[in-house]
């Protein structure tokens, strides 16, 4: 089995992890991190809860 | 196994071209373990990216690790920035965080940080590839051994999140890395002192470094190789004592080792008896289920009696090649698995997972490779010789000629190893992206937090790091203490204005600390904001 060569194969794995952060960084670049929040639930909560304690 | 090292240079002829052998047929390129190598990477690559979250994950140590490369890069110092007044850090190594700082000069955001830690779980399958080929000195094991780490499940996770684990693996890999070529180059200073200053790194990238640490010095003594066994004491103690100086002299993980419970630190410390119960059920538990279950989890997940088994064989097989190991240029491995496993067996069973083994992973797939080589060299060795006689001839201080049964087994291992942690990923890699309801009802609790409150508001949460990333508030928090008098006044103490109430299926500090508390004392808060299923909240305290 042919063996490594540090020089040519240093050369296309420091391409490969290149091209491959540049990749990855595209495909995710506008995800949203921060989001609305969802809608309250508050009222409905009190609403439950006061029925839970009439009972 | 064959006691040559692999050629480092392509075949070629005088005038440099490739040699004949290149033009043999059209499959002869298949021959080329660069590009089997290449093809390792590329599959890695393939897999951790189909893998990928942008977001932070919810276990918490990420977003506090990202947060302290933002310190370092913000020029605050080494701080917690995410608790209230931003207290110096203790518990967390130096290293990964400043690794992460430099992202922080790019961005705000933390997908750079993931591609980095991306990048270094397939530099850890380089590296491997160097290291274990020239210790093997057969490139088709190196090969298969290369192929199980690249696809292994538990470093795939780990290298798709914000954690030390990566990072340490490939720190110590590089290490030794140095070490091989300084010993073979003693002339050479500045390779020296590189090794020295690289083989410090691991334990400032995780507290159980000082495993590896004690390996290199035990290793060199052994080698009588003082120059290393002093040079790596003296900047080991060195660095310590600086970054102890820079922090604070608390040492968290110490108190951890010894802790009940940490998450009812009122319970106290273990005594002795405890302590040996603890190790013998982190033998247990890391032999038969966790070992098995991140080395094939597609297999073992779903059948435990076969994980059981599966687990013993492979004890079975590390054990032999690490007692062989001994005997090889390749001891330190030896050492640093049994100082490294000595340490997991302490730790608090709660915590026991395969995210601690991550760490030992490539050495013990490289020890279960040398078991598997040596018990069939034993076994179908010369059959003139009687079996001990067979053992004593073949523990010498290097491996014999690897034979083709054992070549045969080894890829017929690795491969079954990788299609195995390749499915499980492929199967759960939609899993991972999903948030359980729990996360989300606090996920959009830290939303309504940052688009409704001031932005000096201090929030007392389950997890203030995450608190912290998401709705960009200070926070802290609440005591583990049965005493609700007590969390009270921890909370008024540092004056927090909002509580995030938490519904957590993973743990239930908050029902069991935070509830009690907040029962008692219903006049000093009011419900601003409320999810259902489960029920989790945003608390206004009315009365500081």
């Amino acid at each position: 089995m042919k063996s490594i060569n540090f020089k040519s194969d240093g050369f296309f794995f420091a391409a490969l992890f290149i091209a491959w952060i540049c990749i990855m960084y595209a495909i995710y670049f506008n995800h949203p991190y921060f989001p609305q929040p969802l809608p309250s639930e508050l009222e409905s909560y009190k609403a439950a809860a006061a029925a839970q304690s009439n009972h | 196994m064959m006691s040559s090292k692999p050629n480092n240079s392509r075949n070629k002829t005088e005038n440099g071209a490739d040699s004949p052998e290149k033009a043999k047929g059209p499959f002869s390129i298949f021959s080329s373990q660069s590009l089997w190598l290449k093809l390792i990477i590329i599959g890695q690559m393939a897999l951790l990216g189909f893998q990928l979250s942008p977001d932070i994950s919810t276990n918490g140590d990420d977003a506090v690790y990202y947060i302290l490369g933002k310190s370092l890069a913000s020029g605050h110092g080494y701080r917690n920035l995410h608790i209230v007044n931003a207290q110096v850090a203790t518990q967390y190594p130096v290293v990964f965080p400043a690794f992460l700082a430099i992202t922080h000069f790019f961005t705000d955001k933390p997908l750079l940080a993931k591609i980095l830690v991306m990048c270094m779980g397939c530099l850890v399958t380089l590296c491997a590839f160097y290291l274990f080929g020239n210790w093997l000195g057969q490139s088709a094991c190196a090969l298969a051994l290369c192929l199980m780490i690249g696809a292994s499940a538990v470093l795939n996770q780990h290298a798709i999140e914000l954690l030390s684990e990566i990072p340490y693996v490939l720190l110590s890999l590089i290490s030794l890395l140095l070490l091989e070529k300084s010993y073979k180059a003693p002339d050479k200073k500045w390779l020296f002192w590189l090794t020295i200053f690289v083989s410090i790194l691991p334990m400032n990238c995780r507290s159980i470094g000082i495993a590896f640490s004690a390996a290199f010095l035990l290793t060199n003594l052994l080698q009588k190789k003082y120059k290393y066994v002093l040079a790596h004491f003296v900047v080991v103690v060195a660095a310590a004592i600086l970054f102890k100086m820079l922090t604070s002299w608390d040492n968290p993980y110490l108190l951890q080792l010894f802790q009940r419970n940490s998450y009812d630190p009122e319970q106290g410390l273990a005594s002795f008896a405890e302590m040996f119960t603890r190790i013998t059920t982190n033998i247990g538990k890391y032999s038969l289920e966790i070992l098995p279950q991140n080395s094939m989890p597609s297999i073992a997940n779903h059948n435990q009696a076969l994980s059981a088994i599966l687990g013993l064989i492979m004890v079975f097989f590390i054990a032999v090649g690490c007692i062989r190991n001994f005997f090889l240029q390749s001891r330190f491995l030896s050492f640093y698995a049994l100082f490294y496993c000595g340490i997991l067996s302490m730790w608090q069973v709660q915590w026991s997972s395969g995210r601690f083994l991550a760490g030992i992973l490539p050495p013990l797939f490289f020890l279960f490779f040398i078991g598997i080589s040596w018990s069939i060299a034993v076994v179908f060795g010369d059959k003139k010789h009687a079996f001990i006689s067979r053992i004593k001839t073949l523990s010498g201080p290097t491996l014999p000629a690897i034979n083709k049964i054992a070549i045969i087994c080894i890829w017929v291992v690795g491969l079954t190893f990788t299609l195995d942690a390749t499915v499980f990923q492929l199967e759960n890699a939609g899993l991972r992206k999903q948030s359980s309801r729990d996360w989300e009802n606090f996920n959009a609790c830290a939303d309504w937090i940052r688009c409704n409150t001031p932005e000096s508001a201090i929030v007392v949460s389950r997890k203030p790091e995450l608190v912290f990333l998401r709705a960009k508030r200070q926070g802290m928090i609440y005591q583990f203490s049965h005493d609700a008098e007590k969390v009270i006044a921890d909370i008024k103490q540092k004056k927090a204005s909002y509580i995030l109430f938490d519904g957590f299926y993973w743990t239930g500090t908050t029902g069991k600390y935070l509830y009690p508390a907040l029962v008692g004392h219903p006049e000093m808060y009011r419900m601003v904001y409320a999810l259902r299923n489960p029920d989790t909240f945003v608390l206004e305290i009315i009365n500081k």
